[in-house]
């Protein structure tokens, strides 16, 4: 025997807490607005659910499960952090939760709307959300970069995600019809 | 014309780029005084940020050239971890030995090992995923070379061969999606495949929704509609079509149609109608042109960050050469790479090369002369097996302190330590870490992985990555600035008398790395995960 505790998660559990990361990931974020803070919450959160993956049934439902575990991770986060740093109060997280988990629960079939959506538009446009989201460059970056002013590039954005907004809605609706 | 915004989007998205970006309170009061005050805005907020994870997900998946080159991140020297968490908050003080996080899930295909497995995590993959021509996952998003266990792909667009334990060979063509239940059997949801099934392999299924293809050793296409209904073509030998206990056997060059309740009626099909090998190949040769271009083009201008230390990528290597050259800017003599034992191999994709560590002694010396505040060690390593406690990627000079040590243990941890000197110069028999994450697995056996590790001594913080996500983060005690002198890669040099074992070795031995080395950088600052992210997509195989 090792000296130290082993944990040793069920099977089930390893797959389903791989299989939820997206969604997990998608939870923090929606609850945080920050990708660093969304980040180590989830880490931390992922480490709390292996030490308790005992607790889980498998034959029960392991999203609402990994939320609570998750919910409890970011009260602390909030208690660890200076209220200027968070995005949001804790009562206005509070009250947002059964939206944040709403959408949250719906993240694979937004994602793949989004996939037809983002393939409508010019590779230009990709590219300008690629740099902000995915690489998190912030927009005055962008605009020096592109030798456009910040407000500019803040339209554009503005107007991309109202195009995507919308076409995700009419893609979910033409899959649930 | 522009369509007009929608005013309560349109103002949420606003007041969050100011308080994120700009870090301006009063936006963020009126922020949340609007969602406080607001059931609409409330939805609408978690709804956006939802979006924008899914957007972060999805733009990850797709090879995205940025607007902007070159790249100015990687052109400008910046310490820390840049602007946005610099922003954002202070990274809170933790415990300053390890902290290891479970985190950064590629994919649930291609399983992380727990921090408590000891022994070589063993997990057992069911296939392989051997080549990926344009591959576009959802979810799951296995790389080339990635061993699969159990579970669901959903191949959006572009193709793939994947290799069961039993022999047999599926081509699938996306949109496809495919559960792997076993190495002889597959459920088929909707797409378009080949199968190529070896005598050893006789019997491979692949279920659909309406039927169960049984191959008898032979090439087959299946295709199988959204309706659930399924064309079957077979090219070579014979399969057979089951529907409960009802057997349809079908020769060579026959084809059958299956309709959605399982019943077959003879058609015509081309076996153009399916994926083949040669088109495979070509689509594979296309992609792996414009990742070599792609890469070259990336690790050009990371050579040329001007924090950049060290970059060893062997293009100009031959098969005769004993050396490698450092393509970092900024040089020394002292600093290309001497070979010892370490021969050459086929890197990542055909053409780049690649250095092979087999024996025991093999390794590859360097010296750099620069001391740092900060690093960020980069590695495209290919780990054969792990039969040592310790493998090691970068030893320094065992008598150096304030020296970075970089390896990989037995259960699949990567691990930063840094010689403190605490028990006086000369005898660094104190350690700073290691920092762990467990970062790969037996699946992960002969493939090849991006590792990457950051240290800042600003904070003390040490994260490690690996493919490009962060596994694990930690800190060290001392937050002693890094001196970057000699090097060993590979193996450690024969002083191993000397070394005391305080903390990081159990006991003394043989430690060299089994597997390969396509490509190293060292840089003298610590990258940002979205530049470690960048990186990896633009040099991935």
């Amino acid at each position: 025997m090792p000296d130290s505790p082993q944990i040793t998660p069920d099977v089930r559990f390893i797959e389903a807490l791989t299989r939820h990361q997206p969604v997990l990931e998608a939870y923090c974020h929606a609850n945080l607005a920050r990708r660093e803070d969304a980040w180590e919450v989830l880490q931390e959160t992922n480490l709390k659910l292996w030490q308790k993956s005992a607790d889980w049934n498998p034959d029960t439902e392991f999203i609402p499960w990994a939320f609570a575990v998750t919910r409890f991770t970011i009260l602390s986060h909030f208690r660890d952090r200076s209220r200027d740093r968070l995005v949001f109060d804790p009562d206005v997280v509070e009250s947002m939760a059964t939206d944040t988990e709403l959408y949250a629960n719906q993240l694979p079939e937004r994602q793949q709307a989004l996939g037809i959506c983002l393939a409508k538009l010019k590779s230009d446009q990709r590219g300008l959300l690629h740099a902000h989201y995915t690489e998190g460059r912030p927009l005055r970056e962008i605009a020096r970069d592109t030798r456009k002013s910040e407000s500019a590039v803040k339209m554009t954005m503005l107007r991309l995600r109202q195009t995507l907004a919308e076409c995700i809605q009419l893609q979910l609706r033409k899959s649930n019809a | 014309m522009n369509p007009p915004l929608n005013s309560l989007e349109n103002r949420l998205l606003d007041l969050l780029f100011a308080t994120r970006e700009h870090d301006d309170q009063s936006a963020r009061r009126q922020l949340n005084d609007l969602l406080r005050g607001d059931a609409n805005a409330r939805a609408t907020m978690a709804r956006l940020l939802v979006d924008e994870q899914a957007l972060i997900g999805r733009l990850r998946q797709d090879n995205i050239v940025s607007i902007l080159q070159p790249k100015p991140r990687l052109a400008a020297p910046r310490h820390g971890l840049g602007n946005a968490s610099k922003s954002s908050h202070a990274w809170r003080n933790r415990a300053a030995a390890a902290a290891v996080l479970i985190a950064g899930f590629l994919g649930w295909l291609t399983l992380r090992p727990s921090s408590a497995t000891h022994g070589s995590p063993a997990i057992q993959p069911i296939a392989v995923l051997r080549e990926n021509a344009d591959a576009v996952w959802n979810g799951a998003s296995p790389a080339a070379g990635a061993g699969l266990i159990p579970g669901t792909l959903k191949l959006e667009s572009g193709m793939v061969a994947i290799e069961f334990t039993s022999g047999a060979r599926v081509l699938l063509e996306g949109p496809a999606e495919l559960d792997l239940v076993s190495g002889m059997e597959a459920f088929c949801r909707s797409g378009k495949l080949r199968a190529n099934v070896p005598p050893p392999a006789q019997g491979f299924t692949i279920i659909t929704p309406s039927s169960r293809v049984v191959d008898l050793g032979t090439t087959f296409g299946l295709s199988v509609r959204r309706d659930g209904g399924a064309l079957v073509k077979v090219m070579q030998g014979k399969v057979e079509l089951r529907r409960g206990d009802t057997v349809f056997p079908l020769k060579e060059n026959a084809a059958a149609s299956i309709d959605p309740e399982g019943l077959p009626s003879p058609a015509d099909s081309p076996d153009e109608a399916f994926p083949s090998e040669e088109n495979f190949k070509e689509r594979l040769a296309a992609g792996e042109r414009q990742t070599a271009a792609r890469w070259k083009n990336a690790s050009s201008h990371l050579a040329n960050d001007p924090a950049a230390l060290l970059s060893f990528t062997f293009q100009e290597s031959t098969d005769s050469s004993r050396s490698a050259r450092n393509h970092a800017a900024a040089a020394s003599l002292e600093s290309h790479g001497s070979l010892v034992g370490a021969g050459w191999a086929e890197g990542r994709w055909p053409g780049k090369r690649a250095l092979e560590f087999k024996g025991q002694s093999d390794s590859m010396l360097f010296s750099l002369d620069h001391d740092s505040p900060a690093a960020t060690f980069l590695a495209w390593v290919r780990v054969d097996s792990l039969p040592n406690p310790y493998h090691i990627l970068l030893m320094p000079d065992y008598r150096q302190a304030s020296a970075l040590q970089w390896m990989i243990v037995r259960n699949g941890e990567l691990r930063l330590a840094l010689s403190n000197g605490v028990d006086g110069p000369g005898s660094p028999s104190g350690w700073d870490g290691p920092v762990k994450a467990p970062a790969i697995t037996s699946l992960d056996f002969g493939r090849w992985v991006f590792f990457a590790s950051t240290y800042d001594s600003k904070s003390g913080k040490v994260v490690h990555y690996r493919d490009g996500r962060q596994i694990g983060v930690g800190y060290f005690e001392h937050k002693l600035p890094v001196r970057f002198r000699s090097f060993s890669f590979g193996n450690w040099s024969a002083v191993s008398e000397s070394v005391s074992s305080g903390g990081l070795y159990e006991s003394e031995g043989v430690r060299n790395l089994v597997g390969g080395l396509d490509e190293l950088t060292i840089l003298s600052r610590a990258l940002s995960p979205w530049e470690i992210e960048y990186i990896y997509n633009q040099g991935k195989p």
